[in-house]
């Protein structure tokens, strides 16, 4: 049956089947941005829509009447995964993940050890000698004597292509090499003109870069493009993606075609915005967690999701781009990075070379701050690495009035000096009316609250009598909320921290810091050896990193060696697909790396209750 | 006379030695140790478990209260004369297969017991047929499972089906939790039992054995 979607003034109309819900029709109209975090479980509440009008209404489901208040029933507000449409209906969504700012920049410009390396995507423009009747060699055979002594290996479809692209242009050709081997020709001379597309599949958000590989300017990078990640209609985290590809026929296929065709898209729009021809990107680079890059591959990834947590492949995997379901030409290439684990992929492997903590003589400290915390620590003598279970509180979800970094959320807090009623000021994204909270913004609220003595070390919200008694100031007990014998602080109006909001962000920065703690312990070090604290992802770029030491997802003495990275994993993308020498470093990485498997160990199980307290 | 009250208020902090220095006076004193159980212990166990509920106290607070009533019990068992020990009901315990969470399984557990069942803690990663094959030799009157990935909790269905085709089913309460499990899931795969959090576990479980 019919569905019509208006979205943002524009309206959609897609096609589902009896038994489909309306987020299913979402997902179909590939509309980007709608959040579903719990991928249609029922249990988040946040894919609201509104129903304009329908012949008949479903019945309202038991988690429409959890989530949903009396008004917003009353409104036509429902749960696009709970309702499924008998008949014709429209609908209204709101995308408002659509305007997140995507974390895209990082640090330290490109090396010229770097520069100065080759890529695995290299060129040679050749002029073949013409034939005449005295040279009656065939089209092949003066290729090969043209470049020898390089051997070359032609794919048939490149050697069925070989005669007209000799003849199109007097014989001037330029054959590729990939990987050391001859395997493309391409017509006339673009030995100059070559680039690459380094793409970061990030769970959230997919990024793209356009990098310039040959000719004078190799190392630039021109054009940036990003995006949220088409399968977000799928579910918020990796376990709800493999859940997708496990329960439905074709479900693998169609998240790969989703993302596929979202980086055929970013690719184009480079193309575009950079004013270059398709026909001239020859290599594409793919960082990503395991689950990520292996959806994209079209590999099961079945075997991530339960124990023994095992992936198809961790090496890196390279191929035409036509066998990845790329839309271009026959001398494109694309190699999917190597990883290390089923929770540690190729993001993490790319920040490791990003960083060059894998060369440095200090010991250094990798965290990527999102659903999964991957933390690596190490040096040039070794490198051991863990992922934790950090879940999404940190990323404004599982929060009462959590929301991610879009206009609207308050993005940070800050502490005033008492007076009057002001007790602290927040700052919103975009200077709007505030309508939630989103993860920098919660770190700052908790830090705040901790320091002013209104939560305690264990995260108890105290009674306004306990606070009375230790003598806070009135301002601050006014903050303190309780409802039906709950409890929380208020930050805005309708805006508050809940109790439970508290508990969701100790487990979240609890279980960062005790991984941070268990790679310590197993490698004998202590929080003083560490002289370098990378802190990589989009939240780590937004958090505040004192309110972060303060709440205790690191340890605290470590502030003053934190480093903003921004995307290492899209840097180790770029600089993999500018040099051969950084994609063997980065298999080297990945086969060295000493992996820690935290859920069975006791020493983290042990340090994951202690972290879970705050400092006060 | 023992202070329950005193031992009660220490044990919910925590403080192991005290609890077990008081519970070792108070045997000397001659209370009998299934009073200073049910009053001083359990009693604090369950105050514990309606504060863990309603966010009060929080994952690690529970621990170490557990912590604190393990040292207890061991001056306390040993005391204990068989008729003391009355087995209200007994309860096997798991993370499922393919899953290695342990820690909301473990609090569970510590809930059960501090009901007074006796729980037969099998573990993580524990597989359909092991579960049915403890449950049925140990005479079990619960099965409680959980799972914290919406990946393993289909495994609870094949222990539903162990169950019945082990041939206990009628004897053996299934209960499902963890993050990912709803009232609804639980029903879709027959089992019987749905638990939102730990403390409402034990009661449920609680109602099974004594019913």
């Amino acid at each position: 049956m019919n569905i019509k979607i208006n979205i943002d003034g524009d309206s959609i109309r897609t096609e589902i089947g009896q038994g489909d819900s309306l987020l299913e029709a979402i997902n179909n109209a590939g509309i980007e941005g709608f959040d579903a975090p719990c991928g249609g479980k029922g249990t988040c509440g946040k894919c609201r829509i509104t129903i304009e009008n329908a012949e008949t209404l479903p019945p309202l489901d038991g988690a429409e009447k959890k989530s949903l208040s009396e008004d917003e029933i009353k409104g036509g507000v429902r749960l696009a995964c709970r309702v499924f449409p008998e008949s014709e209906m429209e609908i209204t969504v709101s995308a408002s993940g659509r305007k997140a700012a995507i974390q895209s920049e990082f640090e330290g410009a490109v090396s010229s050890a770097v520069l100065d390396d080759k890529s695995i995507l290299c060129k040679l423009f050749v002029e073949v000698p013409t034939p005449s009747i005295d040279d009656q060699r065939s089209d092949l055979q003066r290729l090969i004597d043209s470049i020898a002594p390089k051997p070359i290996r032609l794919p048939m479809e490149q050697i069925r292509a070989l005669p007209g692209i000799l003849r199109e242009n007097d014989s001037k050709i330029t054959v590729v090499s990939f990987f050391n081997e001859w395997i493309a020709v391409e017509s006339g001379d673009t030995y100059e003109k070559s680039y690459a597309v380094a793409v970061d599949i990030g769970t959230t958000t997919v990024v793209g870069y356009l990098v310039e590989i040959s000719g004078n300017k190799r190392g630039r990078i021109i054009e940036h493009v990003s995006g949220l990640n088409s399968q977000k209609g799928y579910g918020a985290d990796v376990v709800s993606r493999i859940e997708y590809c496990m329960r439905n026929e074709g479900g693998l296929e169609e998240l790969k075609g989703r993302i596929t065709s979202q980086i055929n898209g970013i690719i184009a729009k480079l193309a575009e915005k950079a004013g270059i021809d398709l026909k001239l990107i020859n290599l594409i680079t793919i960082a990503g967690n395991t689950t990520m890059t292996h959806i994209f591959s079209g590999f099961n990834p079945e075997g991530i999701a339960a124990a023994p947590f095992i992936p198809v492949v961790n090496d890196l995997t390279a191929s035409k781009a036509a066998d990845f379901g790329f839309e271009l030409h026959d001398s494109c290439f694309c190699v999917v990075l190597p990883g290390i684990a089923s929770y540690v992929g190729s993001d993490i492997t790319s920040g490791i070379i990003a960083t060059g903590m894998h060369e440095s003589e200090e010991l250094c400290l990798l965290i990527d701050v999102g659903t999964n915390g991957e933390i690596v620590l190490g040096n040039k003598y070794g490198l051991t690495a863990c992922s934790t279970a950090a879940g999404p509180a940190l990323e404004g979800a599982n929060i009462s009035c959590g929301m991610g970094g879009v206009p609207g959320a308050i993005s940070s807090l800050m502490a005033a000096e008492v007076h009057g009623n002001e007790v602290f000021s927040y700052s919103v994204i975009e200077d709007v009316e505030p309508v939630g909270i989103c993860g920098s913004g919660i770190v700052d609220a908790v830090a705040i609250f901790v320091k002013a003595g209104l939560i305690d070390n264990t995260g108890r919200i105290l009674t306004e009598e306990e606070l009375a008694e230790a003598g806070v100031h009135k301002s601050w007990i006014d903050c303190v909320v309780r409802e039906d014998g709950k409890s929380g602080i208020k930050i805005a109006d309708e805006i508050m921290l809940s109790q439970k909001d508290i508990r969701e962000i100790q487990m979240a920065k609890g279980a960062i810091a005790a991984g941070v703690n268990t790679l310590l312990a197993e490698t004998g070090k202590t929080s003083d050896d560490v002289k370098k604290l990378y802190i990589a992802g989009g939240f780590g770029a937004a958090m505040n990193k004192t309110s972060a030491a303060a709440v205790g997802l690191f340890p605290p003495e470590l502030e003053e060696v934190v480093e903003i990275a921004g995307n290492t994993a899209g840097k180790g993308a770029v600089l993999s697909a500018l040099s051969e020498n950084v994609l063997t470093d980065m298999r080297k990485v990945a086969r060295n790396v000493k992996y820690i498997e935290l859920s069975t160990s006791v020493l983290f199980q042990n340090e994951y209750m202690m972290s879970m307290y705050f400092q006060s | 006379m023992a202070d329950f009250e005193k031992i009660s208020e220490l044990m919910q902090k925590g403080k192991a030695d005290e609890v077990k220095q008081l519970c070792a006076e108070a045997l000397e004193e001659g209370v009998a140790p299934k009073d200073v159980l049910d009053m001083a212990l359990l009693a604090a166990m369950n105050i514990v478990g309606v504060k863990f509920k309603n966010n009060e106290v929080f994952v690690p607070e529970v621990l170490i209260a557990a912590r604190a009533m393990n040292f207890g019990l061991e001056i306390l068992k040993p005391a204990m004369v068989d008729d003391d020990i009355e087995e209200i009901g007994k309860v096997v315990i798991g993370t499922v297969k393919g899953d290695l969470h342990d820690i909301g399984k473990n609090l569970v557990k510590i809930m059960f017991e501090g009901k007074g069942l006796t729980v037969i803690d099998l573990g993580a990663d524990v597989s359909a047929e092991k579960y049915v094959e403890a449950a049925s030799n140990e005479n079990a009157n619960v099965i409680a499972c959980s799972a914290l990935l919406t990946t393993t909790m289909t495994q609870m269905e094949a222990i539903v089906k162990a169950a019945e085709d082990a041939g206990i089913r009628d004897k053996v309460t299934i209960m499902v939790g963890g993050a990912p499990v709803t009232q609804k899931f639980c029903d879709s795969i027959g089992a019987d039992i749905y638990a939102a959090d730990a403390a409402t576990a034990s009661e449920k479980a609680l109602e099974v054995c004594t019913k």
